[in-house]
């Protein structure tokens, strides 16, 4: 893992985004921002993580839970001022749900009967996680409820990720040049 | 294993809980961490008496306020936990450092400049990381004093998940450890201590805090006093998701006089005027979870 040192410019770093699209916007915003921005503090350390940005987790975070919420709240054989509350409390154990699938039952059979020890199953849920996610807003997306909006909200996101995907793919040169000046 | 035991596991100090994080940290995806914290902050405002601790401490913090309000901050400070306490298993796990912002550079300098040190911190931010940090910045020898767990389960788990670089030490015998960390100190390493709270059987040493009259642990002073040493006031402040920083205040040097009780006096003041300054502006991360003062409980 590389550390970079007194360089608030590199809080920026497409390399400290996880998904396409924070890339994206954080190479853009690296690009016009002025790196040489004073530091309220002495000393920084500043670790280059693909998970390390904080806005960008929250905000797929809250965009993850509210259409998970609307969906549950669609679902629930309720009147919505009841649906809304509940499925709020109810939406993060059901997101939970996949991850003790995959990670408490479905990896640890495959580790005994593969003979090996993975523990780190992160990127497996990940994946699962908004695989279902696509399946379930496949169903929203056709249905005449105000939950396709959302819907198909999500897949559009899903197709500008994408997007950015494959233009990051052709920018990497200057990501690399990006982090070279930062000195990681 | 008898019932008793079998029931302890999930009791809120017991190993279920560690084993469920650590599970956690290896298996849920990092862009819905906060969905799931948030969801496990609020299954912990459940736990009673840590709830009325923080509530009633944050009453002395935060005077004339609202219970209401308390209680809201209260979920605050149960958030910062569990954001704490993840970063620390991370790290442990998976090696993932967050980022570090330092301010009093200048006393943390002089403190790997000098020979030996007693770092006096607070259950705050991540002190465990910190540690860390300062084990692998500075070349000395840490040694990291700690109450241990009260489950023996967790006891076994905590030991048997340790990260390397940093030596930790139990105050379980406070005579034959103080001897090993005398030496320590002579030999220029670092003792780590957290001077905001007594455990039972520790040695005390009166204090004032918020107003509220309180115990801070008296070994760090007698330590820095045997050993000619300076106290470095070191917090390790959550300041957002990965992200803390580290504050270190000026040194207090404990003057070697005939009077021990007035120098510790000193001392002790400077250390609660430190700590009340650093608790009162991030209240929403001291990991206090019973009253500080005696006259909280009533």
């Amino acid at each position: 893992m590389n550390i970079v040192r007194d360089c608030p410019a590199a809080r920026s770093l497409p390399s400290r985004r996880h998904f396409a699209l924070a890339r994206l916007i954080s190479l853009l915003r690296f690009r016009t921002k002025d790196s040489g921005a004073p530091m309220t503090f002495d000393r920084l350390a500043l670790t280059i993580d693909r998970d390390q940005d904080a806005v960008e987790i929250y905000t797929v975070a809250a965009w993850f839970f509210v259409t998970a919420a609307w969906y549950v709240a669609v679902l629930l054989p309720l009147r919505i001022a009841f649906a809304v509350p509940v499925s709020i409390v109810i939406t993060p154990i059901i997101l939970e749900l996949p991850t003790y699938i995959t990670g408490a039952v479905l990896v640890p059979l495959w580790n005994v009967v593969a003979g090996t020890k993975i523990e780190n199953n992160q990127k497996l849920n990940s994946v699962t996680l908004m695989t279902l996610m696509a399946v379930a807003s496949s169903y929203f997306g056709a249905m005449a409820s105000p939950a396709r909006y959302v819907a198909w909200f999500f897949f559009a996101v899903l197709v500008v990720n994408a997007t950015a995907w494959v233009l990051m793919a052709s920018l990497q040169g200057q990501v690399r040049e990006m982090e070279r000046r930062c000195g990681p | 294993m008898t019932r008793t035991a079998w029931w302890r596991q999930f009791l809120v100090r017991g190993v279920l809980w560690r084993q469920l994080l650590r599970w956690g940290v290896l298996n849920i995806p990092v862009w819905i961490e906060p969905v799931t914290i948030a969801w496990w902050s609020l299954f912990f405002l459940l736990w009673g008496p840590g709830r009325r601790g923080v509530m009633r401490n944050l009453k002395a913090i935060k005077p004339g306020s609202l219970a209401l309000v308390n209680l809201f901050r209260c979920y605050r400070v149960f958030w910062n936990f569990a954001w704490t306490i993840t970063d620390n298993v991370r790290f442990k796990e998976l090696r993932v450092i967050p980022d570090w912002e330092f301010t009093g550079w200048q006393h943390f300098e002089a403190m790997q400049a000098s020979g030996g040190a007693i770092l006096l911190t607070a259950h705050m931010g991540s002190y465990d990381l910190g540690a860390h940090l300062f084990s692998e910045t500075s070349g000395h020898r840490v040694i990291m004093v700690r109450a241990p767990e009260v489950d023996p389960q967790t006891r076994a788990f905590e030991c048997s998940h340790q990260a390397n670089g940093v030596q930790i030490e139990f105050n379980v015998n406070s005579t034959d450890l103080a001897i090993d960390l005398l030496y320590a100190i002579r030999d220029g390493g670092i003792v780590a201590v957290q001077g905001d709270r007594v455990t039972h059987g520790i040695s005390e040493l009166p204090a004032t805090l918020f107003g509220k009259s309180t115990r801070v642990p008296a070994g760090p002073f007698a330590l820095a006093m045997a050993a000619s040493a300076p106290i470095h006031p070191v917090f390790v402040v959550r300041r957002g998701r990965r992200r803390y920083r580290v504050v270190a205040c000026p040194p207090i040097v404990i003057r070697r006089t005939r009077d021990r009780q007035e120098a510790f006096a000193e001392a002790v003041l400077e250390w609660t005027r430190d700590l009340e300054s650093v608790v009162g502006s991030c209240w929403y991360q001291w990991f206090q979870f019973e009253p500080y003062s005696p006259e909280l409980t009533t």
